[in-house]
């Protein structure tokens, strides 16, 4: 209703207009003066004056009422650069604009028909054409030159700090990964392979690295004032630029292509504050807050190039601490991207095939169905265990799966593992009467209630697993024990990586008697024929 | 009324019959009369009258469409809590709630930027001013081939038809900016942006179709300008109007290639999986099999014919003012050699300076330094020309007409804008002002506001050739002043926003850049009334064809009428007020002058065809 009224009232005022303008059209044929400019070109002098002192009055307001709300002055050292050499061009811009608007608009007025009826016939002054050629290129190669040489001290790679505080910004939609390389000082390295890259490690961290540990993922930019900063630069998905517009900082994130930027800090986000204090616009209050600007004044991260939807979301919060000490507290609070157990997707990758050039065993079920393994593998020992009567059901009996793997920090079994899991299946085929237990550990890296938690989804993860796979569950049970029943000591990775596992117990298996019978028409165990199969191949 | 459909027949009329004679003169067809169809009168037409027409008010639609988009996001951005039901009664989806999606919000700066850039600014001003001036102002019957001009238009046609379907199918318009970066663009991937699946795909065709017409036009114009320029027409007699409007076509011919094979690539890697463009994409954990492409190469191709482009747009501006101006100030164009090389130096330089778009893309900084010489170097000649337009006034007598105000509005915002290229143009002040609205004020000033302008002034001016009538002045006045002031209200307080990041859906999630709501309330305002004012000059347009004023009759031939509505010399109005088939009934006028003889030899004006007089040194 609303709209169709608007709508209406344009459509009658348009109405009005073109009624007005026929009428005035009309009046000017009976007055006889037609296409006689003499009078509208008088009237329109005085009108084109009026806009340009109005113009320049409007320019002086708007410099009083928006200049306190851009952005502050430079928070770091190449921004004052910058900064200065924009008012430098500002300067002559100034000149130049004030001028030539003035000239254009005033001789409008001046020289309307109405007043000035001759035109004055000059067609060309060379000499004028020189002065305003030579004139104009000499203060552009001046601004020229002094933009290049703001220009290569930003990025004159040579006089740069070797000391200076690198960060590794990666981009995708729509949020920034900034990853810090902890206290030892150095970044686990990436490396850019299906393996390596999955969901829960988009940057292909490479865990089996001990450097890659400490590396985190921070919740805010934090930089230390007068410390220079070597933001290296990424993206995933699509095109992103990393923009500190405090810091007069901006360069494009780009898949497949690194970029960086290099600056140093200049004021703490205390000290910005400090400063703005003193500026009226930041004394009054935010109707937000309740309280006077400056005192939420923050630095932040912003996208600007176009890269999806969230766009406009893509913000973090950029903190300047004052000192070394103030950035270490900080840097104890935030949390390692590594997680126990992490480098074993990575050692599957890697060195899966030096763990299965350990001598192959191969056995052909009775079944009919042969399964490959390593001779000292999950699938080995638990055929040893079951047709070996001598040995009894107990609790304490496990056997470690030994090709089973899961997504960092999650439950979700990699695809690698379905191989070994198969092989179980075809066991617990052949012996229909086996029934089995999984367990799930970790090592003691976290938090232990996290940890249990964990190990529990994983064991539970294999079962279900196991289950899709057509084994009856009444034949599966599954638990985590956490921390607890280490095989190897916590002490070094090695023992960790043992230590992050499931774990097998048969519990149940058929009596003596029927195993015999089972042996005779349903096992044909192949004999263990380790050493004659060859090395596993890498694939 | 019943004067009016007279008048009309007799203009039909009058067509009819010249046509005979001309076709018989000058395609010698001998007595054979080839009645043309309404069809090939109208519609499928060669007369480069009628395809500037056309190519006129499909650029008109166009530049209504473009601005209800602008219209539609800044609602968004002047009132981002505000909900209008209108919208999703027209919107749809796009706009539940009465409140446009983030998604269509990009949508709508995507095709805002493609519409005017290509669609208005390059179809509707070169396609109209050049194919309208070409022939009547260098003394030609038709341009070198009418087919081929005619086919210009109706590929211009075909584009028109593909994006605006590009509205309405389920994923929407492309939505990736209108620079069409990959890989947002780059694959076909809806989760990445709903406006890179179909909507892309309708994109590049639309686009590819523009360029084919765009070229087809361009070798048309230059052909035409070499080679068909009458008796004595040497190329220092043409009005600086077919200097530009030639060397526009030269930047096209040279530029849009390069666009064409882009988006072409482009489309392999979203169609074929290819790998111009892409390298090592991760999309949410999963590494895509793009091996070895760069991002940044699209890029140089891009703005290889993105920033010529620019040019493209403004040249033919240029021409048009320098043309009002000289005529309206009763006084010649001040340094016409200097205007001339001016040009020339500004198509050479355009073609080095693409990468000032690309300085914060990790570009090689010693490489940068060399676009940022050339960048400023541009300002030379732009700056000679804007001394020149100023010199052109400086004590003429100037006849403050609508043409003449938009003429003169034109510098003031080439001015305006052109300055602030000084501060982009040098690398470590773009490093801040990059991708912010300190650049939307620039490039809207400069060859947004200030193409139309110049598109105005043309219109405003050569209506009268057109149609015989001229339009309504009240009405131009008011349009004039509306959309000078609004123009300035909406983007000179723009640059204050040097920090504030360009194609943001609200400003909401950053403390740093929601300081400016008023502001954008302010100028939403004034966008949606230099947008209604524009529908007015739309208004004034169509009501002046059938009821503006008439063309003074001067002198008749009998069965023809003839006019000088502005006093101007140039051979366009040595031709019929009616417009006719062959544009001269008889002869082709020859020249003997330049085409600035105002106010000289105590004359108002001397045509060009008019001969010296005894004793009178030419004009060098």
């Amino acid at each position: 209703m609303v709209a169709f009224a608007t709508f209406a009232l344009i459509v009658f005022f348009f109405t009005i207009l073109v009624l007005i303008g026929k009428a005035n059209e009309q009046s000017e044929d009976l007055a006889g003066k037609g296409m006689n400019y003499d009078n509208k070109s008088k009237w329109n002098g005085y009108f084109m004056l009026s806009f340009v002192i109005l113009f320049f009055i409007s320019i002086v307001y708007q410099v009083r009422v928006l200049a306190p709300i851009m952005i502050p002055k430079s928070a770091s050292y190449h921004g004052d650069q910058t900064d200065n050499l924009f008012y430098v061009t500002l300067f002559f811009m100034t000149i130049v604009f004030v001028l030539t608007q003035a000239a254009l608009f005033y001789f409008a007025y001046r020289y309307n028909q109405g007043i000035n009826k001759e035109a004055y016939f000059y067609s060309h002054n060379n000499k004028l054409e020189v002065i305003w050629t030579v004139i104009p290129a000499i203060v552009l190669a001046v601004l020229v030159v002094m933009g290049m040489r703001v220009w290569f001290k930003i990025f004159d790679q040579d006089s740069r700090d070797k000391n200076a505080m690198v960060i590794e910004v990666t981009a995708k939609q729509f949020q920034w990964m900034a990853r810090y390389p902890g206290a030892d000082g150095k970044f686990g390295s990436r490396i850019i392979d299906k393996e390596h890259i999955t969901p829960t490690n988009e940057l292909g961290i490479d865990f089996t690295k001990a450097e890659s540990h400490d590396d985190f993922f921070a919740d805010k930019l934090v930089f230390i004032k007068n410390k220079p900063v070597l933001v290296k630069l990424g993206a995933l998905d699509v095109l992103h630029s990393f923009y500190l517009p405090h810091f007069r900082v901006k360069m494009d994130c780009v898949p497949g292509i690194p970029t960086q930027f290099y600056f140093t800090p200049k004021y703490t986000t205390e000290e910005m504050r400090e400063y703005l204090k003193t500026q009226p616009w930041w004394c009054t209050i935010n109707p937000e807050t309740g309280e006077p600007r400056w005192k939420t004044f923050k630095y932040e991260l912003a996208c600007t190039e176009i890269c999806g939807r969230s766009h406009y979301g893509m913000q973090k919060e950029v903190v300047v601490v004052k000192d070394e000490a103030a950035y270490q507290e900080w840097a104890k609070t935030q949390t390692a991207i590594y997680k126990p157990g992490d480098e074993a997707q990575a050692k599957t990758t890697t060195e899966a095939p030096s763990a299965s050039s350990s001598e192959a065993f191969e056995a052909k079920l009775s079944t009919g169905v042969a399964i490959n393994g390593a001779k000292d593998g999950v699938e080995a020992k638990l055929i040893a265990f079951i047709e070996d009567a001598s040995k009894q059901v107990d609790k304490t009996t496990w056997f470690s799966f030994d090709r089973i793997t899961f997504e960092t920090g999650k439950a979700t079994l990699k695809e690698s593992s379905k191989a070994q899991l198969q092989n179980i299946v075809e066991i617990m085929k052949a012996f229909p009467d086996v029934t089995l237990k999984l367990g799930g550990y970790t090592d003691n890296v976290g938090d232990k209630a996290a940890n249990l938690k964990l190990s529990d989804e994983r064991a539970k993860s294999v079962m279900a697993e196991l289950v899709k796979m057509g084994v009856d569950a009444s034949r599966l049970a599954a638990d985590g024990y956490g921390e607890q029943f280490p095989v190897a000591s916590n002490d070094n990775e090695e023992g960790r990586a043992k230590n992050r596992r499931i774990d097998v117990r048969v519990t149940k298996k058929p009596v003596p008697s029927a195993m015999n019978k089972t042996k005779n028409n349903s096992v044909v165990l192949a004999e263990i024929t380790g050493g004659t199969m060859h090395k596993s191949t890498k694939k | 009324m019943s004067a009016e459909t007279t008048t009309i027949g007799q203009e039909v009329h009058g067509h009819d019959v010249h046509g005979h004679v001309d076709t018989s003169h000058i395609h010698g067809h001998g007595d054979h009369h080839h009645e043309q169809t309404w069809l090939e009168k109208y519609v499928f037409s060669q007369d480069h009258k009628t395809i500037a027409k056309q190519f006129l008010i499909t650029g008109m639609f166009w530049g209504i469409v473009g601005g209800l988009l602008s219209v539609l996001f800044r609602m968004q951005l002047g009132w981002p809590n505000e909900t209008f039901p209108i919208l999703e009664t027209f919107l749809g989806k796009w706009a539940e709630g009465g409140k446009i999606s983030n998604e269509f919000y990009l949508a709508l700066v995507t095709m805002h930027g493609t519409i005017l850039v290509f669609f208005v600014l390059t179809g509707g001003l070169s396609g109209t001013f050049a194919n309208l001036l070409i022939p009547y102002q260098i003394g030609a019957r038709d341009m070198a081939s009418g087919f081929i001009n005619m086919l210009s238009y109706w590929f211009f046609f075909a584009a028109s038809v593909v994006m605006l379907c590009s509205f309405f199918i389920q994923t929407g318009p492309a939505a990736g900016g209108w620079t069409a970066y990959p890989p947002l663009n780059g694959i076909r991937d809806i989760s990445l942006s709903k406006g890179s699946g179909l909507g892309f795909d309708l994109w590049v065709l639309g686009m590819a179709l523009f360029v084919v017409s765009s070229l087809l036009g361009g070798l048309n114009y230059v052909a035409t300008v070499l080679n068909l320029r009458t008796k004595g027409m040497t190329m220092m007699k043409m009005p600086l109007t077919i200097w530009a409007f030639m060397f526009t076509a030269v930047l096209g011919i040279l530029s849009f290639p390069a666009l064409l094979a882009g988006v072409v690539l482009l489309e392999f890697d979203r169609l074929l999986d290819t790998s111009f463009y892409l390298n090592n994409i991760i999309i949410n954990g999963h590494l895509l099999d793009y091996k070895g492409g760069s991002p940044i190469l699209f890029q140089h191709l891009f703005w290889f014919l993105g920033h010529p482009e620019v040019y493209i747009i403004i040249l033919p501006a240029m021409g048009i003012v320098s043309e009002v101006l000289s005529i309206h100030a009763r006084k010649p164009i001040f340094g016409y050699r200097a205007m001339v090389v001016s040009i020339m130096a500004i198509v050479i330089i355009s073609f080095l300076v693409w990468a000032h778009h690309m300085f914060v893309t990790g570009l090689n900084p010693n490489l940068a330094a060399v676009f940022v010489l050339f960048t400023l170097l541009i300002a030379v000649p732009s700056a000679i020309k804007v001394f020149n337009w100023i010199g052109t006034i400086w004590k003429g007598s100037l006849r403050l007409n609508p043409p003449m105000l938009f003429a003169i509005g034109f510098v003031s915002m080439f001015i305006s804008g052109g300055l602030t290229g000084l501060m982009l143009g040098n690398s470590p002040i773009d490093i801040q002002l990059h991708d912010t609205y300190f650049v939307v004020a620039h490039f809207h000033i400069v060859m947004g506001v200030a193409a139309f302008f110049g598109m105005f002034a043309g219109v405003y001016h050569w209506f009268p050739r057109f149609y015989g009538r001229y339009m309504n002045d009240t009405l131009g006045y008011i349009h004039f002043y509306v959309t000078l002031i609004g123009g300035y209200a909406i983007f000179f307080p723009m640059h204050f926003m040097t920090g504030l990041p360009r194609r943001y859906y609200t400003f909401a999630n950053f403390e740093t850049f929601n300081n400016f709501n008023f502001l954008t309330q302010f100028i939403s305002v004034a966008a949606i009334v230099v947008f209604l004012v524009q529908i007015l000059f739309v208004i004034n347009f169509f009501y002046s064809i059938f009821k503006g004023r008439r063309v003074e009759v001067q002198s008749t031939d009998g069965e023809n009428t003839y006019g000088n509505p502005w006093d101007a010399t140039t051979l366009e109005w040595t031709a019929p007020i009616e417009r006719i088939h062959g544009n001269w009934p008889n002869e082709i006028p020859s020249v003997h002058r330049w085409p600035y003889d105002y106010s000289v030899n105590g004359k108002p004006y001397i045509s060009q065809n008019t001969p010296l007089a005894p004793g009178e040194v030419e004009h060098k």
